[in-house]
């Protein structure tokens, strides 16, 4: 009795470990042809309010630094909100955890962005907005288009968001990690003319797209690694050790990571511990310094991070000249739901600014879109209008053949565990093909509207 | 200067070690849930992960280090006690389903109130000592001071568990206790106190195990920090055998080691297929575990 009572929960506890290993270790593929409810002549829109939503990780892996984004672009509308909001209508923003598609056991969201994004098509939502991730993201589109439903400035530099041809209502946002990827190469080859240039990025879209702009760019890595999410997870980001002593067995001097901050951590930390300092090139979305040192604070040597040089397509919150500074500041501290302890002293994070900044791009999208319209005059607007005055460093444009998103940036270093700050100042602009030029910027995002301020 | 302590092999072993050694200590948390009571808890990663917000938070306060370390531990302690009064008293003797749904059900209340409760934002511990590896001769010898700090209290754990069961009398009615709670309830053991020892004592050492690992991981102490080193110390326990501490142990040990070579030689996106591949394999060989003595029955 005894033996066959243990086989039975041996062989119940191994199928529940197998099925999260598989899930774990899977990728979602699910399409879907969810109905769509007329409630109103707009989807989500009625003469006080817009519902739009978004899937962001809330819980897992990658909710360190990144839950903060969306809450920030909240902040933004509660803010418009207590302003009468756009045209009298207050907008209303669903956020739906969907652990980034990465269930741990932890997950306390539904780790299926499928799922979730149905749950927000049922509501209705106008459009999600700054949903976070790749894979994620890459999975919702056809269900998305499907319903008509706009999937606008998806939170991730991939070059997936710009194929107008297929999908008519998906935008980017951010620059991407292949233009990104050039304006890397561009800097190893002026500061680093003959390092050895290796390369560790998350094996999907972010990590690809990353390797191809520094391919791209002339830098050709003597070591290319690419990492799963699911072992880096189960693993406790322990699985990206062998890649950091491979590495260092290869004398490299210069490594460029594509890594989200969780990975970025436990690259620091497995170089930190084999005693290897390259000189670190870190993607934009995995620099924050603050969700970086997070795990390091305390520890009795210097964040790992600091010296490290990432890419900016914001303000850095160093540049005190900077108008939208006070502002998101401003907003932030009137956020008492989201940032409670938020103070005139905090830190502005990486992940906080940039929901700022998409937050403000929507909300000046819906103002530049008039008191009526309709998803598909919307989207004309968006793709017909130049954006000048949002909190970028280049304008936000669109094209009827361009849903890319912003194109430019600045390098930037880490100066501490909360500051990062321009490497020199110089604005540099390219585009997601291999040949397009880097070139220094001409033109510059600035001011607050007036209406906003 | 020796070139074989600082060769791949070598650090694979050492760091192998270094983390097996964690997997056994989940392990033998396990086996000693299941040896006391018969359930295999799937919370035994987010009972100690609250038990250690619970006290590492304190670092807040302007603790210090150690002070912290053992509310941790005594809160460890309380949290496996009072979830045996309160929840798991109940599910003796009810169909072996039962237990496994409501502990993953605690487990993803317990990872989701930390979450509301500390944030899901990574808790930097102070590390007592340095993580970074000696250097011979220039190259990384595969042990820190920390890495020793770890291996020596996972042994001493270790021997004071196999202490506690063997030689004292304590220990000789939580193995009663386990085997025969009738027989053992009429000699006049209280079997239901030695029950919650045995959850206690399971998650005071699954407290120790969450400090190990948040402090050497460098992903802090999340909500979901033993998520990941769960599921390979449930591995080592259901191949070594749940009834078998030694076999937890060794077998934490052994994956930890063959893991390590997988991640170097191979690919570490392959350690999460290698390690559900050793248990399906000595599940198929030895679906009672590797050291679990073949029971006896008389027909």
């Amino acid at each position: 009795m005894q033996t066959a009572r243990r086989r039975r929960l041996a062989s119940t506890g191994t199928a529940m470990l197998l099925c999260v290993g598989l899930v774990t270790s899977g990728t979602s593929l699910m399409s879907a042809g969810a109905s769509t409810k007329r409630v109103a002549k707009v989807p989500g829109v009625t003469a006080r309010q817009i519902t739009i939503g978004a899937t962001v990780p809330l819980t897992g892996i990658a909710s360190s630094g990144y839950s903060d984004a969306a809450k920030a672009a909240n902040a933004v509308f509660r803010y418009v909100n207590s302003k009468s909001g756009v045209f009298g209508r207050k907008i209303r923003y669903i956020q739906k955890d969907d652990c980034y598609g990465t269930p741990g056991f932890g997950c306390t969201g539904v780790p299926d962005t499928v799922s979730q994004t149905k749950a927000l098509l049922s509501l209705p939502v106008f459009a999600t907005v700054g949903s976070l991730g790749t894979p994620t993201q890459d999975s919702v589109r056809s269900l998305l288009k499907s319903n008509g439903v706009p999937q606008l400035f998806v939170n991730s530099g991939s070059t997936d968001w710009n194929n107008v041809g297929t999908y008519p209502g998906l935008f980017g946002w951010q620059i991407n990690y292949h233009a990104e990827g050039k304006i890397f190469a561009s800097y190893i080859k002026s500061s680093y003319p003959q390092a050895n240039t290796c390369f560790l990025g998350q094996a999907d879209d972010f990590g690809s797209d990353g390797l191809a702009g520094v391919l791209a760019g002339g830098i050709a890595p003597s070591d290319t690694q690419l990492y799963s999410v699911g072992a880096l997870v189960v693993s406790s980001g322990a699985s990206v050790g062998p890649y950091v002593a491979k590495f260092q067995a290869d004398k490299c001097e210069v490594v460029v990571l594509y890594t989200i901050p969780g990975a970025t951590d436990a690259v620091l930390g497995a170089a930190l511990k084999l005693g290897y300092s390259p000189h670190w090139v870190i993607s934009n979305v995995g620099s924050d310094p603050v969700t970086v040192d997070a795990p390091f604070a305390g520890a009795p040597f210097p964040d790992p991070e600091i010296g490290a040089v990432s890419f900016s397509y914001l303000h850095t919150t160093s540049d005190t000249n900077n108008p939208w500074l006070a502002w998101t500041k401003k907003v932030l501290l009137a956020d008492k739901v989201d940032f409670p302890s938020f103070t005139a002293t905090s830190t502005i994070t990486g992940n906080m600014a940039n929901g700022i900044g998409w937050g403000v791009s929507f909300v000046e999208a819906l103002k530049a879109a008039g008191k009526n319209f309709t998803r598909a005059s919307f989207i004309k607007t968006l793709t017909s209008t130049t954006f000048n005055q949002t909190p970028s460093l280049t304008p936000l444009r669109y094209g009827p053949a361009n849903h890319q998103g912003l194109n430019g940036g600045y390098l930037t270093i880490v100066k501490s565990a909360t500051a990062l700050a321009p490497l020199n100042g110089k604005i540099y602009t390219t585009d997601a093909t291999n040949s397009g030029p880097v070139v220094p910027a001409t033109k510059f995002s600035a001011g607050i509207p007036s209406w906003l301020r | 200067m020796d070139p074989i302590l600082t060769s791949r092999i070598m650090s694979d072993v050492l760091g192998g070690l270094t983390n097996g050694v964690v997997y056994g200590l989940v392990a033998l948390s396990l086996v000693l849930v299941w040896r006391s009571t018969g359930i295999l808890n799937f919370a035994q990663g987010a009972m100690p992960m609250f038990a250690t917000y619970v006290g590492m938070g304190l670092l807040s306060y302007h603790l210090s280090y150690w002070p912290c370390v053992a509310i941790s531990i005594v809160a460890g302690f309380a949290v496996g006690g009072v979830t045996e009064r309160v929840l798991v008293r109940g599910l003796y003797g009810k169909p072996e389903i039962n237990p496994i749904v409501v502990m993953v059900g605690f487990l993803i209340v317990l990872e989701g109130a930390a979450a509301a409760i500390w944030s899901t934002k990574p808790r930097g511990l102070p590390n007592p000592f340095s993580s970074i590896d000696y250097q011979i001769g220039g190259k990384p010898f595969g042990l820190s001071d920390f890495s020793v700090f770890e291996i020596i209290t996972a042994v001493a754990v270790m021997v004071i568990i196999a202490s506690l069961f063997r030689f004292t009398k304590l220990g000789l009615q939580l193995r009663a206790s386990a085997l025969s709670p009738e027989v053992s309830r009429l000699l006049g053991v209280r079997v239901g106190r030695m029950l919650t020892l045995g959850w206690m004592l399971s998650t005071g050492v699954g407290t120790v195990t969450t400090i190990l690992v948040a402090s050497n991981y460098f992903t802090g102490l999340t909500p979901q920090v033993m998520d990941g080193v769960f599921a390979f110390g449930f591995i080592a326990a259901a191949v070594g055998g749940l009834d078998s501490p030694v076999g937890a142990i060794i077998s934490g040990i052994s994956i930890g080691i063959i893991l390590q070579f997988v991640g170097d030689y191979f690919n570490s996106n392959d350690i999460i297929l290698v390690a559900l591949l050793i248990l399906v394999v000595s599940l198929m060989v030895r679906p009672n575990g590797l050291f679990t003595r073949s029971s006896v029955r008389r027909v």
